[in-house]
């Protein structure tokens, strides 16, 4: 079998090479590129084919897989749960999904089955403060379909629910528990965070989820019980630490727990506290965010690219960085909410576009537009970052100047890097190999941008690294 | 119905038979406290050993991966641990048999033995690789080793299934039902070799005590799948297909088995219900294509379905014989025989039907297939078959 796949793969590799042949051959021929630059596109083009290879789920073809991530903030709960199925339910999902029997599921079909899906989950996840219940209420849901085993899909599902704190029982105990599915094989995980302003005291999960969003799974060398963490019940209390104990609902695995009272005795704490603002921090932050972007980095490579004239590579510049600024505000309060899953995908293909822009000599014919829109999207990026690191979907009114050190932290680095391309790209100009240099860059931007715009859609497992 | 499976089902079935006795029930604690005793003592190979017998008493109740995955995580520890340990080997034999790696898995069984000649689990091991190997002569002997050895449930359940494929179905049952009586009561080893009783009930035709078996099993563990099966089955038999199919679909949606699949897809295409038909097609097409990549666990189930299609003969008759390759018993000889008649090739199909029927084995479908395929033929060529 594993002869089939090296050689499967091998032949799947002399097919792509031989399409990328084609494809450097239309541009030599099209734009007279050195020889090298075909060489250097065959090189890198396997790559991206054997990223994307599909692997077997790694719990099983009939797992389905959950997580939620408790976010508690000071006003708010938000449960972010996410439902990684395997190819076996994810047939089932698409013969209930193709709602007009075509044989085939279409994206709306998806949009409402997710939906449909995340209707029937929400009456069994128990959110309750004290002895309320709190009422969930749906936010978003969204879908993708991945590469799975033996050439099947696997559908992943992401639901946002949101809850609001009553005043008058802010520091009361939280308790959390998922009834869904419980004698459904897969791997189930809870984790809780605080949001900025709330303190997490102790918790009898962590806060970090040892799967990454379900696309990483921690070996079997360990016991199996470590790895089974639905089905518990939560207390949160605000102020001081309470008592909590798991449920006696079974396992969702064949491994029993002998006795659930053996568990060490878990509490949660969470004390509401003042916001006290970190405008350097925040500098910082927006400086390390676009130091390791490295899809913002190749997007402004692009840019830089795209026109030896600095004043209007100026103009271009400020319309990506007043567009981005836009989004990046808009979204951090909420105003705006794209899914990630659009988002990131839709910054890859714009690396693409300015890479080959640069690489077909477009030059700027509509560079300043372009930029605006372009913008747009990165700055949607940018709001997801922010909104990583403060732990919050969106901003209080307090945290404004939070978001300006932010986004200068970007413009800063921003400006020091174009600060040092242009005149380093104006220097090189005397030299006759320039013009191949900058082709083989824009070739490098374009390559990425199709990479990551292929992986942030189809890849898989190292897809989700990048 | 679907008789090529019971080996497949009888051999896990009654592997956990051997340890009957100290095996854990289904939700019982103990692989919970050996998994706590293993931290404390992660080189003690007894413990090791014990904890890795119990997860994979569970490899067959679970549909859960990770149990598995878990379990050979141990298995190769003990190997590196106590590779000259003769319960290291069987625990790798059982792995391998429950992964139909039965070649392997007879060496493995075979090496647990010259190092501890008479070990009980790996020699229960041992009989079930040749059977599904079809060697059925050493698989008699080694079971009348058991059996004089240690009379008990892992012995009794043994020959009271190669009885059956002898033909002998009224020992079978007798010998099963005293295996049956041998087991603790209600424990998951009960529960098992009940359910190899009542498919030896309704390969006798009787039909009612079959029913009977698997009402008392549902009673004692609602909604289990295999005795959801089971009744399904009998119901099948008394024509009840209406009923036998809704059994199946609950089957079916606690554990997505492809037999269970196949069982829905031919009976809603009997009932006329193309819609349940066509969407058990489409399963069962992708569900394919999975299992060859997981290494054709149920490659004969995928062999019945494909055998259907006259458009897809060639595929099943390749499968089959793949299927035959690794695993040379009589229902593999039956299947590919049922293949090689329905693809027009009937002189081939009657010398594979002969060697099937080589052990006289009174098999529902076995009968059936033979009459089909033609007696006069198969009576020719038994005389030449081994």
């Amino acid at each position: 079998m594993k002869g089939l796949i090296v050689v499967g793969s091998i032949i799947l590799i002399a097919t792509f090479c031989a399409v990328s042949r084609s494809l450097t051959g239309y541009f030599d021929s099209r734009f007279d590129q050195p020889r090298y630059i075909s060489r250097l596109f065959r090189l890198i083009a396997p790559l991206f084919l054997l990223a994307g290879t599909a692997s077997a789920h790694p719990l099983g073809d009939n797992a389905v897989n959950r997580h939620a991530d408790i976010e508690i903030g000071q006003d708010r709960i938000r449960v972010q749960y996410l439902l990684d199925m395997a190819e076996i339910p994810t047939l089932f999902a698409s013969l209930s999904a193709d709602a007009n029997q075509d044989d085939s599921v279409s994206d709306s079909e998806w949009r409402k089955f997710a939906r449909e899906q995340a209707k029937k989950l929400r009456p069994n996840l128990g959110l309750a403060l004290g002895e309320t219940q709190l009422d969930l209420e749906l936010l978003n849901s969204d879908w993708r379909i991945k590469p799975g085993n033996a050439g099947l899909p696997v559908l992943r599902l992401a639901f946002n629910f949101s809850a609001n704190i009553p005043s008058e029982l802010t520091g009361a105990a939280l308790s959390y528990q998922d009834a869904s599915a419980p004698d459904q094989p897969g791997w189930k995980g809870v984790t809780v965070k605080a949001r900025r302003g709330v303190e997490l005291a102790s918790s009898d999960v962590g806060s970090e989820d040892p799967t990454h969003g379900l696309t990483v799974y921690p070996s079997t060398q360990g016991a199996l019980r470590d790895q089974t963490a639905a089905h518990a019940t939560w207390s949160v209390k605000f102020g001081s630490p309470i008592n909590l104990t798991e449920t006696a609902a079974p396992s969702p695995v064949a491994v029993q727990l002998a006795s659930p009272v053996q568990a060490p005795t878990p509490v949660v704490t969470v004390v509401a506290k003042e916001h006290s603002s970190n405008p350097l921090s925040f500098f910082f932050l927006g400086i390390h965010h676009i130091a390791i972007g490295w899809d913002h980095l190749a997007f402004l490579l692009g840019l830089v690219l795209l026109s030896p004239i600095w004043r209007q590579l100026v103009k271009i510049i400020t319309a990506f960085t007043v567009a981005h600024s836009l989004t990046l505000t808009l979204a951090a309060f909420g105003f705006v909410y794209v899914p990630g899953a659009w988002v990131e995908p839709a910054i890859a293909a714009t690396v693409a576009y300015v890479g080959w822009l640069s690489l077909a000599g477009r030059k700027t014919a509509h560079g300043v537009g372009m930029a605006f829109g372009f913008g747009l999207i990165h700055g949607l990026g940018f709001a997801g970052a922010f909104a990583e690191a403060v732990g919050q979907s969106s901003l209080a009114s307090d945290q404004l100047l939070d978001l300006l050190s932010f986004n200068v932290g970007i413009e800063t680095f921003q400006l020091a890097l174009i600060g040092l391309v242009i005149p380093t790209r104006a220097w090189l100009t005397r030299y006759t190999w320039t013009t191949s240099a900058q082709r083989v860059a824009a070739l490098g931007v374009m390559s990425f941008g199709l990479g990551w715009f292929y992986l942030r859609t189809l890849g898989t497992f190292l897809g989700e690294i990048v | 119905m679907h008789k090529h499976l019971l080996a497949f089902v009888f051999c896990l079935g009654v592997a956990n038979g051997v340890t009957a006795g100290e095996s854990p029930a289904v939700g019982s604690p103990l692989v919970t406290r050996l998994e706590a005793e293993y931290q404390i003592k992660p080189n003690d190979i007894e413990v090791l050993h014990a904890l890795a017998r119990a997860l994979m008493q569970q490899v067959r109740t679970s549909p859960d991966a990770r149990v598995a995955a878990r379990a050979d995580s141990l298995i190769s520890r003990a190997q590196t641990l106590a590779p000259k340990h003769a319960q290291t080997w069987a625990l790798k034999a059982w792995s391998q048999m429950s992964r139909h790696q039965f070649s392997a898995a007879l060496v493995s069984a075979r090496e647990a033995q010259r190092l501890e000649a008479g070990e009980p689990l790996s020699l229960g091991l041992l009989a079930d690789a040749l059977v599904e190997l079809g060697q059925y002569e050493q698989a008699v002997e080694v079971v009348q080793v058991m059996v004089d050895k240690a009379p008990g449930l892992p012995s009794y359940s043994r020959a009271a299934h190669l009885r059956f494929l002898h033909g002998d179905t009224v020992g079978a049952i007798e010998l099963m039902a005293q295996a049956a009586r041998s087991a603790q009561s209600q424990s998951e080893e009960a529960v098992w070799v009940q359910m190899q009783l009542a498919e030896l009930y309704l390969q006798a035709g009787k039909t009612e005590d079959a029913e009977q078996i698997a009402a008392d099993s549902l009673a004692v563990r609602p909604g289990w799948h295999p005795a959801l099966a089971q009744l399904a089955k009998v119901r099948v038999a008394q024509g009840r297909r209406e009923h036998a199919l809704s059994l199946y679909q609950q089957a079916a949606a606690r554990q997505p088995n492809p037999e269970y699949i196949l069982a829905i897809w031919k009976l809603a295409d009997r009932l006329g219900n193309t819609r349940e038909a066509k969407r058990a097609e489409k399963l069962l097409n992708a569900m394919a294509l999975l299992d060859e990549k997981n290494g054709g666990l149920s490659r004969r189930v995928f062999v019945d379905f494909l055998s259907h299609n006259p458009r897809r003969i060639t595929d099943a008759e390749k499968l089959a014989r793949s299927d035959l390759d690794s695993r040379p018993d009589i229902y593999g000889e039956d299947a590919l025989a049922w293949t090689l008649h329905l693809g027009g090739k009937n002189a081939e199909a009657a010398q594979h039907m002969a060697r099937a029927l080589r052990l006289k084995t009174q098999d529902v479908t076995l009968s059936e297939h033979a009459t089909a395929i033609g007696a006069e033929k198969i009576t020719l060529t038994m005389q030449e078959a081994p």
